[in-house]
């Protein structure tokens, strides 16, 4: 049983060195162009590299590549153009003090604009309005039974 | 001899439009002038300068377009926009293929609008006309001060050069030749409600006068804008070889925002012709809507952003937008909140479940898209203006943001339309909704178990789709099962009657369906996508989601104004041919990549051709899934549109033949 226990645990541990070697082509350019997605391309106006045929984007993409064939994972290879690029190559601002803005707005939009509807709602709902037109008048109960006496 | 009489025509045009501006400008002053002179009957010159306008703005824009034709280099825009060898159907085309030209688009639409208004308004809106009228040729003026003093189309050129330059080659296409007509009539038509409320705010005027009026010009123009997204999506899908056909860019927003607040508009509209209210929120959001159609233009036409839309323009003239666009706003504004709330809203809501109510959510939630996107886009302009340091908001944000957003508006769309005015019964409504909830449900369970593991949003937007279409079902059945029975008809003719005799809500229905199958291209296409970039000899198969693509080889080939090496693949499960291009261009130095796409209804198969090396050719193949869906669900949404239009001329013939009907019969 121990040893059961032993190998299995070996066994996990060489699983990523198994993993790699197997690794397909096809699922490395998947993952290549999953990260060409986050990534845009410095010399293009809101590209991502996965989009651009600009030659530097092109470049970006081999670099990519060779990174994954050399086993690096996308938060390292991402990490590494960002200390190159700057934030900038991030088509997915960061949640940092410049980009928070941009992710608390959807929220706050939320529940400030939702908010303000259910409250002017139910008020609105509770306290219906006056009616449009004055009341009846005693005259005008006359004339209106004067009126239906005629039909 | 022939070019010297274009030279006089050019000249004609540049008059003629000298004078569309002045006319225009006497447009915008008539009923200022009647009033402080005293003298009414001024105010009917603005009515009758609005054809005079867009008489005179025609001359200039034939003009422009005979340069084309002729090969009138001396004209600076054509020489830029044009050469010999440029096909006649892009020569005309021309006219709005560079900015000057567009911009002289944008004026030559605006007119043509006003001029419609002033024909339509005067039977029916004749007091407040001349008011309208001259909202619009102050808008018409102030555009023309841009086009005329900023981004002259008429400029000469001396010495005269023997041959042009060329048209930017990824214009020359037909969707970029519908595309930005389209997108004009779009953003220029809510500048008729813009003054509509304009002229209701400076006079008083009651709103159940003029909302319905306003709704429909409102509906042309949002279908007009809904048109050009979607050309623009075609354009950029066959043309730019990328393989898909929205990236969030900038450019993309622009348009998309007015698109969204005109649909919040189109629906909060029929709330106050149905319930009275919501009058205040209605001018709020047509000068809201009309306002982005600036931004859009702003955005676009400045320089502020630079893409393959934004020609180059000169500095000044993002300046002078951005002053003419503060002023509008400033001046709409400020009267919005001086006189807004001229009139009340007559009635109340009574149930926060009603239908009003969920129209409610609907703006709600149209409003909080609206706002996401732009922030987006504007955030990245500010943040480098203000501090200097650049960020990027891209398609993964706002997939990211706007996807749960367009989840949240298709659950609206499923209920809105089940839950009745006033008060809604609940145990009612909880029936209506059993059956969708269901096969929502099970669909988005199926899609699950079939796709093996995906993104949540594929089956989530799927169950969506199943729901909102069950309802819709559900809708159109009650009505016609209901007549049915009242009238005992049979089922055909029951449902053409229900359907033709309700021609705005069914039309609506129309919309929504093509919304829906335009989500399910949606999905499908942005998730699930497969690609793959390879060099390949001729005689290669590439294995890619079940298609086997052959490459045989490339030919070079002549275009009328292009040279091209020619990728020739062979599709071998249906054996359709694929001709990619890589085109160089007459008088341009840039290669373009043309690709070719096989389209079927459930999948296309869209190949690009790039550099060779070796002997071999880089050759990109996309697999997009149920792209097609995307376009006809396009065209569903515009013969809604038309559905949904066709409701007064239908109403006002047979209000007609009712009364020859009684007059023939005394």
């Amino acid at each position: 049983m121990r040893y059961v226990f032993f190998w299995l645990c070996l066994g996990l541990l060489a699983a990523p060195a198994f993993g790699a070697t197997i690794v397909h082509e096809s699922v490395l350019h998947r993952r290549e162009i999953a990260i060409a997605k986050k990534l845009r391309c410095t010399v293009c106006q809101a590209e991502s590299l996965a989009v651009s045929q600009a030659g530097i984007a092109q470049d970006m993409r081999k670099l990519i590549r060779e990174k994954l064939r050399a086993g690096q994972s996308s938060h390292q290879i991402i990490a590494y153009f960002v200390k190159r690029y700057g934030d900038y190559i991030l088509l997915k601002p960061p949640f940092d003090p410049l980009g928070a803005i941009l992710w608390i707005w959807p929220f706050a939009l939320f529940a400030v604009f939702g908010g303000v509807a259910l409250v002017v709602m139910r008020r609105r709902a509770r306290a219906p309005m006056p009616p449009p037109s004055p009341e009846l008048g005693a005259e005008d109960r006359e004339r209106i039974k004067a009126l239906t006496r005629q039909e | 001899m022939q070019s010297s009489v274009s030279l006089n025509l050019i000249e004609l045009g540049h008059f003629a439009a000298y004078m569309a501006f002045f006319v225009a400008i006497t447009q915008a002053l008539a009923p200022l002038a009647a009033r402080y002179l005293k003298a009414p009957g001024l105010r009917t010159i603005s009515v009758n300068a609005a054809p005079l306008v867009f008489l005179l703005t025609t001359v200039g824009a034939v003009t422009i377009v005979y340069s084309f034709l002729t090969n009138n280099f001396s004209v600076l825009y054509v020489a830029n926009n044009s050469n010999t060898h440029l096909p006649l159907f892009y020569k005309v085309a021309a006219l709005w293929g560079g900015h000057r030209g567009s911009l002289y688009l944008w004026v030559w639409i605006m007119t043509a609008y006003t001029a419609a208004v002033g024909y339509h308004g005067r039977s029916r809106y004749p007091d407040r006309l001349a008011i309208i009228m001259a909202v619009q040729g102050a808008l018409i003026a102030g555009f023309y001060g841009l086009v005329l003093f900023l981004s002259d189309p008429f400029t000469r050129l001396f010495p005269i050069p023997a041959q042009g330059q060329n048209m930017n080659p990824l214009l020359q296409d037909p969707g970029m030749v519908i595309h930005p007509p389209m997108l004009y009539m779009g953003y220029v038509g809510f500048s008729i409600p813009f003054a509509f409320a304009m002229a209701a705010l400076l006079t008083n005027w009651r709103s159940e006068l003029w909302i319905g009026h306003t709704r429909r010009w409102a509906l042309i123009a949002w279908g007009f804008l809904t048109a050009g997204i979607i050309f623009g999506a075609w354009w950029s899908y066959y043309v730019l070889g990328w393989g898909g056909y929205w990236g969030w860019d900038p450019v993309e927003n622009a348009s998309f925002m007015p698109w969204l607040m005109g649909t919040a508009l189109i629906h909060s509209i029929s709330v106050q012709e149905r319930r009275r209210m919501l009058h205040t929120w209605n001018i709020f959001l047509i000068i809201t809507t009309f306002s982005l159609s600036l931004l859009g233009t702003f955005l676009v036409r400045s320089g502020v952003l630079a893409s393959v839309h934004t020609f180059s323009a000169a500095p000044g003239q993002g300046v002078y937008l951005l002053t003419f666009m503060v002023v509008v706003l400033t001046l709409a504004f400020g009267l919005f909140l001086i006189k807004g709330g001229y009139q009340r809203a007559e009635e109340s809501f009574i149930s926060p479940l009603s239908r009003e109510s969920m129209f409610i959510w609907n703006n709600v939630i149209f409003t909080i898209a609206c706002a996401c996107v732009l922030l987006g886009t504007l955030y990245p302009l500010f943040l480098q203006a203000a501090s200097g340091a650049r960020i990027s908001v891209g398609p993964p944000y706002f997939d990211l943001v706007m996807v749960p957003i367009f989840l949240v508006m298709l659950v609206v769309m499923g209920i809105g339309p089940l839950v009745s005015w006033r008060k809604a019964n609940l145990p009612k409504l909880r029936g209506r909704l059993l059956v969708p909830s269901l096969v929502g449900i099970a669909l988005g369970a199926a899609l699950w178990f079939a796709a093996g593991p995906v993104y949540w949003t594929a089956p989530v937007a799927v169950g969506l789709v199943g729901f909102v279409a069950t309802t819709i079902v559900g809708n159109v059945g009650r009505a016609v099962w209901q007549r049915r029975r009242q009238h005992h008809e049979p089922l055909g003719r029951a449902f053409a009657k229900t359907v033709l005799g309700n021609r705005r809500h069914y039309g609506g229905m129309i919309v929504h369906t093509g919304i829906l199958v335009m989500a399910i291209g949606l999905v499908g296409s942005g998730l699930f996508k497969e690609s793959k970039l390879v060099m390949m000899a001729p005689g290669d198969v590439l294995h890619l989601a079940h298609e086997r693509v052959r490459f045989d080889g490339v030919r070079d080939v002549r275009g009328a104004d292009f040279t091209a090496v020619q990728g020739r693949l062979t599709v071998l499960n249906n054996g359709a041919q694929l001709r990619p291009e890589q085109r160089v261009f007459f008088g341009s130095p840039m290669e373009v990549t043309r690709p070719s796409v096989n389209s079927t209804l459930l999948r296309d198969v869209y190949v690009d051709i790039g550099n060779h090396q070796h002997g071999k050719w880089e050759i990109h193949l996309f697999i997009n899934p149920l792209v097609d869906f995307i376009w006809l669900g396009g065209g569903i949404v515009l013969s809604g549109v038309g559905f949904s239009l066709s409701d007064r001329l239908w109403r006002r013939k047979k209000s007609l033949a009712g009364s020859e009907a009684v007059s023939t019969h005394p």
